[in-house]
Order: structure tokens, then C-alpha cells, then sequence
């Protein structure tokens, strides 16, 4: 089911921390049902720009935003958006493996319950669900009460996956998801990538170009707060057009 | 185990290479039966295919290109991919030389007998088989057969200089048959360089399976490496 | 530094600890060594008979825990509301904050005495007599005199404090991931503070709980005025009576007695109650917070 529409559109995307610039007029429209990386030296500007789409950048004080974030063709930048709710449409997840310190159910059934939903059997449900797609039910159905911090890293991660999994998002942005991962686990993150990309549009920020190579469809290269260039992840890794994307991506600088 | 989008991917090399087998296949088996039959129409046909070929290499290349690109394979899928951009190369080849003979094989219809006598033919099908041995030992990574074909290569040679011998006598005897002769002696040549492309194929299979090379056997490992450049 | 001086310095440092240690020892042994004859089972669960020369302390550990318990219900729910708000809510930097923040170290400064003259002045003088003209027939007083709930709100705000700043090292150490990934997930900021934070924070509001009973159970000028009595005959039955209290009882003993040598063991052995009562609980509180710290760290 192959399906280019753009899901998010950024216009002329502007962020200052303070008086500091650190994203620069960004543009860039991400297609639904693919894999779009972010890739750029440390303090290029992805994270903070992945943190625009769902934004969590709302969070930190002093931050100013100019431009718009279309979702949906809805720009969720507009005051009458429900910052709540944008969060249940677009999932994230964090560098370092985050589940609460409860039980592997009660980890996937958070946000099932904090949208009013008690029913033992339809919780079951969502949370057998959510671990099916996040490739973890069959190594923890036997554990569901056990602690969610008792398991691997690799294994916490795949549950944060299928906590936001839960709340039935369009879009999941994952800001360096694998970084602190063996590389099984970290292959094992990024199989399942290329599985979820049917059923949703994934953002992900890496480090690893090689990660970025393996996983995604669509690369962007940031840097200094810059969009340099966006295009097919084969072009930007065999013929990339800007001699920045070209050093960066071939080890010479960053 | 191999990650899912760098197995399919590769998965859709292999089908490539298997396509690109199956057309060289059938254009030197189409070429061969041109030649005995002296079949024009076939002729035609076998260059108009030539194109799909080209095509396909120029597919395999960019697929191999971007396998490396995407995703720095080390050992056996290293080894799979440097063999399988070889292996393209000289496929390509085993195509234009199916040209080259029909080529040959339209400006000789008219001196079927002359073939006939000459054992062309008998080099041509020791050169087919050991070009479609060569194929299916790639496919099946037959490292036994593909040490048969590599064994096989000095009999398509020895061919090749008695047609030469035979060829030349007959032109020294008959003035009219040296320019059929010099075609045919041509033909040979391409003939001997299919079963050449052949040897490449089944060394590049011996790499690919036991990580040795072994063309140019005569450098006996570690005696003369080619000194350093820089 | 060279290292004669060195020397000096450990030395130095060595003899204070053996003196620290000495004087502790000596005073945990000297207070055991009087108190242990009288020190029964009756001493704890009788009121004191023949004009507080016999009898044991009932009325007055009952008079403490009831307390300690109504100053831990009265402000420990404030506490944990000034410190969600300080650690949740406030923005750091905001002239609002750094006036509250001011107030708590401040009032965690104030002598206890003057506690016990606020509570005088505004429990009893202002609250108390209003309530007693609004509620009760002509000159009677009922709420504007020394009474439990009185003394046990006094020793709330003396105690928040130290609610306070434990309840917001605990609400900090809650790690930002959770809250990012509560958020994430679309939890709103309330929903995030119930259902992370506060369940996180648990033991640390534990923590300031039993510190701040610690710090209740053992203090006496609070309560001097509020509603510590001299003695009761009967244990307190309602939040206006007054009671007795473990501190006030040491000070009543030691120096109104009329035969202050006759009740020596008396003396002694309430004052062993006391300081097992506040060490116990401030060993409960340090057991907690180490456990907590762990639990952050992982």
C-alpha cells in the first residue's frame, strides 16, 4: 500500500532558544508510510527540530517559534490546537529507554487509561496489541507483571515503542532510539522500524549515518541549524549534491 | 540473521542476477542455433535482446552500489556483493559476444559446409556449457562445478589453435575461402573469450564460497604482493 | 600545606570525634543506666499517680502520638502542595518563587518559641476567640484556649519546612525522562503529576512525614502555650481538650516536682521514651531516603 502523500509539511520553520537562532527557515515535507532520518553533527538541530513536531519543545522556557508545522494539513502551531491531543497523534520516543517503574502491562496500558478506558478485558486487548507490533509479545507474555526496568535494554526500549504504539498514533518520532543499544538490539530496533513504516510515518533522529543508511527512505542533513539537504537516503548516500552532505556523510567532518 | 531491509534488498539483487542469468542463457543458446542453422531471423532477434542486457547490468550495478552504500556488508555478504558486481561484468560480455557471433554467424551463412568442417561448432558447444556451468555453479554456489569449468578452459583453447591451423590451410589452398576464414577465425577468437568470461564467472564463484582467490594462480599467495602506492 | 600541619589537622580532627562520640556515649549510657529500674511495662501504660511521684506516662505518650498525628494530617498535605507547586509548576526565576522559597527557609529558621507565641496570638487570641463569639453563648470559651488542635497546627507550620524540602528532593529526583514520556504519551501535566510523579515520590513524602514527626514529637516551646498541660487526669477526648506531652512532662518533672531526687527514674526513663521515640523515626526516615536514593540512581 504505497501512499506519497505528504503527512508533514514545514514552512520557513524558525526556533530560538533566547536570542540563539538554532533552527534557520526550515522547509521540508516528510511522506507518510516512509522512514525519514534526520542526520547532522551534534548540535545540528535535529532533535530540537523532531521536538517541534510533537512540540515538546513547548516544554523548555524561553523558546520561540516562527513559521508552521502542517499535520494532517493542520498547522498545530495554531492556538486553538489541543497540545494534548497532537501528543496522541504523534508518538514519541526517547534516546534512553524510559518506561515507568511498573509492571510491563501497566507500562503499555498508561495511556490506554489516562484516555478513560478501565476495562480489564479491553485494556488486555491493547496492550497484546501493542506488543505484537512492537515484536516484544512473545518474549514477555509469560512476564506482564513483572517490572518494565527487569528487562534488557534492548527489550525496554521495544516496550516504549509499544507504549506509545497504545495510543494508536499516525506518526512516531524517535529522537536516537538505538544509541545506547548492543547491536543486536539495535537491529533488532531497526527491523522493526522498517515493519512499522506500514502502518505509520516515522521521523527518526541518528547519529549513525550507517543507521540512517539502513533504516530510512527519505535523509535530511542538518547543520548549524540548517536544512543543507533532503532526498532519497540511496542518492544522499551515493551522489549527495552539497559537498557538506557529501563530507559528512562520508566521515570527513563532524 | 540478517536484517529485513538490507535481506530484501539483497534479495532483489540475487533476482536481478538470476534474470540476467536467464537472458545471456538464452541468447548464447540463441546465438549457437543461429550459427548451425545459418538462421537469419534468429540472428535479428538475438541483437535486438542485447539492449534488455545492457539494461539489467546497468540495474545490478546501481543495486551492488547502493548495498554498499546502505549497508557496509562485511564477510560472506561482502564477498556475495564484490562477486555478484563481477560476475555482472562479464555476464554483459557473454551477451556482446552472443552479438559478435550472430554478427559473425549473418556474414557466414552462405559457407555452412566450411563451419561444419571446421569444428566450430564442436568449440562453440564446449564453450556454451562451460558458460552455463558457470551460471549455475553462481547460482547454486557449486564450488565443485565451478573447479570443472576453470579445468575445462584449456580444451576450448586447444580448439581455438586447430580451428586457427585448419583455417589457415584452407585458405592457403582455396583463395575463395579466406574471407569466410577470416570470419570465422574471428568467431574463434569471441568463441575463446566466452569460455574466458566463463573461467572469470567460475573463479569469481571460488571467491565468493572459500574467500580465495584463485585467477592468477601463478602469484602464489604472499610472494609477490604488489608493493604499496603512497 | 606541609605535613606537620597535616598531621595537626588529623589529629585535630580525631580528638573532636572521639570527644563528639564520648559525650554521646556517655550521655545514651547515663540516661539507659537511670531509667532502666523504672522503665515496665506499667510505666507505659499507666497515668502517673500521687501527685506525679509514681505511676507511669500513659496519658503522656497517648497526649504526643495524638499530636504528632493531627500535625502530620494538618501539614503534611500542604507541605506536599508547596512542594509540587515549587518543583512542578513555579518557573524557577519568577519573583513569585523566590519569594515562597524565602518564606520556607525563613520559617525554618524562626526559634521555636516564637512558634509557640504565633500559635497563642493566631490560634487561640484571634481564631479561637472569634469562633468562641460566632459559636458560643455569651463568655463562654471553648475554642479561644490552649487545646490540641491549637498545638498541633502550631507544630504543622513548624514542620513544613522541613515537609517541604524533603517532599521537593523527592519530587526532583523523579526522573525528567518520566515526565517526558508521560507527556508524549498525550497524559496531560495533572494526569502526568498524579499518575508519575507522586507515585515516584512516595517514600520521599514519607520521609519528610516521619522527619517532620521527629522534629513534633521532640519540641516543646511550640506547644508551651497552645495546650500542653501539667497534667490530666483523663486522656484527651476531643481537639479542643489539652493533654499531656513527652517533652513538656521531662521539664514539668525535673523542675515543679516537689521532690525532684524522688523522681529521678521517673525523669530518666521518659527521657528514654523521647529519644527512642525521635530516633527511631529519624532512623526510619534515613532507611527511606537511602532506599529512594537507590531507586533514583538505577
Amino acid at each position: 500500500m504505497e501512499n506519497n502523500s505528504e503527512k508533514i509539511i514545514v514552512n520557513n520553520l524558525d526556533l530560538y532558544y533566547g536570542k540563539k537562532a538554532a533552527l534557520d527557515n526550515i522547509n521540508l515535507s516528510i511522506l507518510s508510510n516512509k522512514v525519514t532520518a534526520l542526520i547532522g553533527p551534534s548540535g545540528c538541530g535535529k532533535s530540537t527540530f523532531l521536538r517541534c513536531l510533537n512540540r515538546m519543545n513547548d516544554l523548555i522556557p524561553g523558546v520561540l517559534i516562527k513559521g508552521t508545522v502542517l499535520i494532517n494539513g493542520r498547522d498545530i502551531y495554531e492556538s486553538s490546537v489541543d497540545v494534548v491531543s497532537l501528543r496522541k497523534k504523534v508518538g514519541m520516543i526517547f534516546q534512553k529507554s524510559n518506561p515507568f517503574p511498573k509492571s510491563i502491562f501497566e507500562n503499555v496500558a498508561y495511556a490506554p487509561r489516562v484516555n478513560g478506558i478501565n476495562n480489564k478485558k479491553e485494556l488486555f486487548e491493547i496492550v497484546e496489541k501493542s506488543l505484537r507490533k512492537a515484536a516484544l509479545w512473545e518474549e514477555v507474555k509469560d512476564n506482564l507483571d513483572k517490572s518494565g526496568l527487569s528487562i534488557s535494554g534492548g527489550q525496554q526500549q521495544r516496550l516504549c515503542i509499544a507504549r506509545s504504539l497504545a495510543v494508536e498514533p499516525d506518526i512516531l518520532l524517535m529522537d536516537e532510539p538505538a544509541s545506547a543499544l548492543d547491536p543486536i538490539s539495535t537491529s533488532k530496533i531497526e527491523d522493526l522500524i522498517f515493519e512499522l513504516k506500514a502502518n505509520y510515518t516515522i521521523v527518526i533522529v541518528t547519529h549513525n549515518m550507517q543507521q540512517a543508511a539502513r533504516v530510512s527512505d527519505k535523509t535530511a542533513f542538518f547543520y548549524m541549524g540548517e536544512l543543507i539537504e533532503v532526498g532519497d537516503t540511496k542518492m544522499m548516500f551515493t551522489q549527495p549534491t552539497n559537498k557538506r552532505t557529501e563530507d559528512y556523510v562520508s566521515g570527513r567532518f563532524g | 540473521m540478517v536484517q529485513k531491509h538490507f535481506g530484501q534488498e539483497l534479495d532483489q539483487l540475487k533476482n536481478s542476477l538470476t534474470q540476467m542469468t536467464s537472458l545471456v542463457t538464452s541468447q548464447i543458446t540463441m546465438a549457437a542455433e543461429a550459427l548451425e542453422k545459418g538462421d537469419l531471423e534468429l540472428c535479428r532477434v538475438v541483437k535486438s535482446r542485447d539492449k534488455e542486457i545492457d539494461a539489467y547490468e546497468n540495474l545490478i550495478q546501481a543495486q551492488c552500489e547502493n548495498l554498499f552504500a546502505l549497508f557496509q556488508p562485511v564477510a560472506t555478504d561482502l564477498r556475495y556483493i564484490m562477486s555478484a558486481m563481477m560476475v555482472n561484468n562479464q555476464l554483459e560480455r557473454c551477451g556482446d559476444i552472443a552479438v559478435n557471433i550472430v554478427q559473425r554467424a549473418q556474414k557466414t551463412a552462405d559457407h555452412r559446409q566450411l563451419i561444419v568442417k571446421s569444428q566450430i561448432l564442436d568449440m562453440l558447444r564446449a564453450a556454451q556449457s562451460m558458460t552455463l556451468d558457470a551460471i549455475s555453479a553462481f547460482l547454486h554456489n557449486d564450488v565443485d562445478l565451478a573447479r570443472k569449468v576453470i579445468a575445462q578452459d584449456d580444451v576450448v583453447d586447444n580448439f581455438n589453435k586447430q580451428i586457427f591451423n585448419d583455417l589457415v590451410e584452407r585458405m592457403k589452398k582455396d583463395p575463395q575461402v579466406v574471407e569466410p576464414g577470416a570470419h570465422l577465425i574471428v568467431l574463434t577468437r569471441q568463441i575463446e573469450r566466452m569460455a574466458d568470461h566463463s573461467t572469470n564467472i567460475a573463479e569469481d564463484v571460488v571467491f565468493l564460497v572459500e574467500a580465495q582467490i584463485v585467477a592468477h594462480r601463478e602469484l602464489s599467495a604472499g610472494s609477490e604482493k604488489p608493493s604499496a602506492t603512497s | 600545606m606541609n605535613k606537620s600541619m597535616g598531621r595537626i589537622v588529623i589529629s585535630a580532627s580525631a580528638l573532636s570525634v572521639i570527644a563528639i562520640v564520648t559525650v554521646i556515649a556517655y550521655l545514651l549510657f547515663d540516661i539507659f543506666w537511670n531509667g532502666k529500674n523504672t522503665l515496665s511495662w506499667a510505666f507505659l501504660t499507666t497515668a502517673p499517680t500521687d501527685g506525679m511521684m509514681q505511676g507511669g506516662i500513659f496519658p503522656v505518650i497517648i497526649g504526643t502520638v495524638s499530636l504528632v498525628l493531627i500535625m502530620s494530617i494538618a501539614g503534611v498535605p500542604v507541605g506536599v502542595i508547596t512542594a509540587l507547586y515549587l518543583s512542578e509548576y513555579a518557573r524557577r526565576t519568577s519573583v513569585f518563587t523566590k519569594m515562597v522559597r524565602f518564606a520556607v527557609n525563613t520559617l525554618a529558621g524562626v526559634p521555636s518559641i516564637v512558634f509557640g507565641l504565633f500559635g497563642l496570638g493566631f490560634f487561640i487570641q484571634f481564631i479561637g476567640m472569634n469562633l468562641d463569639r460566632a459559636l458560643m453563648p455569651a463568655g463562654e470559651l471553648h475554642w479561644g484556649q490552649p487545646s490540641l488542635l491549637w498545638a498541633s497546627l502550631t507544630m504543622a507550620l513548624l514542620t513544613l519546612p522541613v515537609v517541604i524540602v524533603a517532599v521537593e528532593e523527592a519530587l526532583r529526583a523523579v526522573p525528567e525522562d518520566l515526565r517526558a514520556a508521560s507527556l508524549a504519551l498525550g497524559a496531560t501535566k495533572w494526569q502526568t503529576i498524579l499518575k508519575v510523579v507522586l507515585p515516584n515520590a512516595t517514600s520521599g513524602i514519607l520521609t519528610g512525614t516521619i522527619l517532620a514527626v521527629g522534629r513534633g514529637a521532640g519540641e516543646v516551646a511550640p506547644i508551651l502555650f497552645t495546650g500542653a498541660a501539667y497534667f490530666l487526669p483523663h486522656l484527651p477526648e476531643s481537639l479542643s481538650d489539652q493533654f499531656m506531652n513527652l517533652g513538656y512532662h521531662v521539664y514539668i518533672l525535673a523542675t515543679q516536682s516537689p521532690d525532684v531526687e524522688a523522681t529521678k527514674g521517673l525523669q530518666y526513663a521518659t527521657v528514654l521514651i523521647l529519644l527512642l521515640v525521635t530516633f527511631g523515626l529519624n532512623l526510619i526516615a534515613v532507611m527511606l531516603r537511602y532506599k529512594l536514593r537507590k531507586a533514583s540512581r538505577q
